[in-house]
């Protein structure tokens, strides 16, 4: 039963992919036109979450972990294998005009724009496919040429734009409409640093002032930090993480880079590695990075921070930098180890 | 009401900017209109003066110098009219670029969106229909269309039957994008049906006897040859059946549309963004 506040709701949602397997060979290609052998893969097992009005979800995992297969199983392309969805009350995959009034999608790379007319001629189409009242469009288009900057392509064809432009356009044409719902899958591939920036503060404006509820996939950890709060990590067709971005931080974060510079006189680099021996002898996972007279850099784990801080301070009294990694180095990590160690 | 009304807007707004499309394109206007129409036109016209100033200019298989002429104006205009080669090459294009996905997530089906978007860009092949029509009302040589309303109001219905012919034609020949990987294939077998089963080539009664019962009922003769032959010689019965078979070709093709379609979807398999 969906909650009122409650927008999407799945429930151990799987999906199962086949597909035709090659075989070589004459014998196998005539065998496979009669009686073809398939192989399946599980691309989604067991997904589970909900997304409240106004919330804000980002969805992260390498390529192939299942995260456009999820985008298009909300917006109601794919159908699940099994399990339950419901978006607004509907069932994704019935495709009901009504649902589909409801939702605004945006797939980076693809675009419905009318290629060879101007711009504005697909939102003039939006307003009639979306049967938006007049002064409503107005208003809307306005607002998102200005916090777009778009009023200067309006009048050219989509043909001419560059690869930014078009997906800002098909940004805004999906938003004329003012969905309640927001799905992108990876709305700011191509993009530039500033239109970047646009997108970013304009679905946050949307998100605080008109409620809408955006679920975002994307390989880019600005789009994430910068517009979720929360995030699912998929790995594999299986959540590992659900929960707040902040949280992912501290969960998946394990090494911390330690700078040491001298305070007053260069430091004894022999001194230095024996310290650092004896620290990793007594437990510590601890690495030199850089070994300097002027700097020491350590890569330490997150447990051993406080250890090697206090034995530094004691033997050099230097000053001290710690930096935690980015959430960008956080799932790389995580993403090598599980390639490394799936 | 309502509902019609807002489906009706969403149609014509597809209608529109399809129609703009083609329009803003103007070398492939002139291509369409000066070349692909005229020249083929023109050669079939110099074969038959030849053909019939051998014959001393007696008909042949029913079609006077002039009726055959205006016959094959039209057959040219009609199959420029009913052309689903880019319902095809569209339809394909978006299942294996993944277009499709985009086009899915709007509020007005797909196979809708095609089909007003086929109508839009059609309509500006009227305009050949209604020239050719012009010159034959002129022409002392060649019987019009009568005057008579219902004989209008029935062509009419016959073309616009046609048009839905040839979408849900080629949409069903399209579909078949989904299970294979060249979609060249789909193409080459339009054109080659068309040309050989539409009556283009050669008027449907000048075929061998033992091919007349293929002409007179393959679905693609009621997109060019019947249209052609009932402007050239006017004929009540002949539009009543034309309309009738076309309509019912119509229902069946629709449906089978519908149904190919559902299919596919159920085993649309476009993973990765």
């Amino acid at each position: 039963m969906q909650t009122c506040s409650e927008v999407i709701r799945v429930t151990e949602v799987s999906k199962q992919y086949r597909s035709r397997t090659q075989t070589d060979g004459y014998r196998g290609f005539f065998r496979g036109l009669f009686n073809p052998d398939y192989e399946y893969h599980q691309a989604l097992d067991g997904i589970n979450l909900s997304l409240g009005r106004g919330e804000s979800l980002g969805f992260l995992g390498a390529n192939g972990a299942g995260k456009s297969t999820f985008a298009k199983i909300l917006c109601g392309i794919q159908r699940p294998t099994t399990g339950q969805v419901e978006v607004l009350g509907f069932t994704p995959h019935t495709r009901s005009s009504a649902f589909y009034k409801k939702i605004g999608v945006v797939f980076g790379h693809k675009h419905s724009l009318w290629w060879d007319l101007p711009v504005r001629r697909s939102f003039d189409l939006a307003r009639r496919l979306y049967s938006i009242d007049q002064r409503k469009f107005d208003r809307n288009r306005t607002e998102l040429c200005d916090a777009l900057n778009l009023a200067s392509v309006l009048e050219r064809p989509v043909r001419v734009l560059s690869l930014g432009e078009r997906v800002k356009c098909e940004l805004a044409m999906n938003l004329l409409h003012s969905p309640e719902v927001l799905l992108l899958d990876e709305p700011t591939v191509g993009l530039d640093l500033s239109s970047r920036s646009e997108i970013r503060q304009y679905l946050n404006r949307l998100r605080s002032e008109r409620g809408i509820s955006i679920f975002m996939t994307s390989h880019d950890m600005g789009d994430i930090e910068g517009c979720c709060e929360n995030v699912l990590l998929l790995h594999q067709g299986r959540i590992h993480y659900d929960g707040k971005l902040s949280s992912l931080k501290q969960k998946f974060r394990k090494d911390v880079k330690v700078r040491m510079t001298p305070a007053d006189h260069v430091f004894d680099l022999q001194v230095c590695s024996t310290l650092a021996q004896s620290l990793c002898e007594r437990g510590a996972n601890l690495e030199i990075l850089t070994l300097s007279q002027e700097e020491v850099l350590f890569k330490v784990d997150k447990n051993d921070v406080n250890a090697l801080s206090s034995t530094l301070i004691g033997t050099f009294n230097p000053n001290l930098e710690i930096s935690y990694p980015d959430l960008e180095e956080i799932m790389l990590n995580q993403l090598t180890q599980w390639r490394e160690a799936p | 009401m309502l509902g019609l009304s807002t489906r009706g807007a969403r149609a014509i707004a597809y209608g529109h900017a399809s129609f703009s499309t083609m329009v803003c394109d103007r070398g492939m206007l002139v291509v369409d209109f000066c070349l692909a129409t005229t020249v083929p036109y023109l050669v079939q016209l110099l074969i038959w003066q030849y053909v019939y100033q051998e014959q001393n200019g007696s008909d042949i298989a029913g079609f006077g110098y002039h009726q055959l002429v205006f016959y094959y104006a039209y057959a040219l205009a009609l199959a420029r009219l009913n052309n689903g080669y880019d319902v095809i090459a569209q339809l394909s294009a978006h299942i294996h670029e993944g277009r499709l996905e985009v086009q899915l997530t709007k509020p007005f089906p797909y196979p809708l969106q095609k089909l007003f978007g086929f109508l839009g860009e059609s309509s500006l092949y009227f305009l050949p229909l209604l020239i050719i029509l012009l010159v034959q009302v002129v022409h002392s040589g060649a019987p019009a269309v009568p005057h008579n309303p219902t004989y209008v109001l029935g062509m009419a219905a016959l073309l616009v039957l046609s048009q839905i012919l040839c979408f849900t034609l080629s949409f069903c020949i399209g579909l078949a994008s989904f299970w294979i990987v060249r979609s060249g294939i789909l193409l080459t077998l339009l054109t080659t049906l068309s040309a050989l089963l539409s009556g283009l080539l050669l008027p449907p009664d000048l075929w061998p006897s033992f091919l007349q019962p293929v002409m007179a009922w393959n679905p693609l003769r009621f997109m060019v040859a019947a249209p052609a032959e009932l402007m050239v010689k006017p004929d009540n019965e002949l539009l009543l059946w034309s309309v009738v078979v076309s309509f019912a070709y119509c229902v069946i093709c629709a449906s089978l549309a519908c149904l190919a379609w559902r299919k596919s979807l159920e085993s649309y398999h476009s993973v990765g963004g």
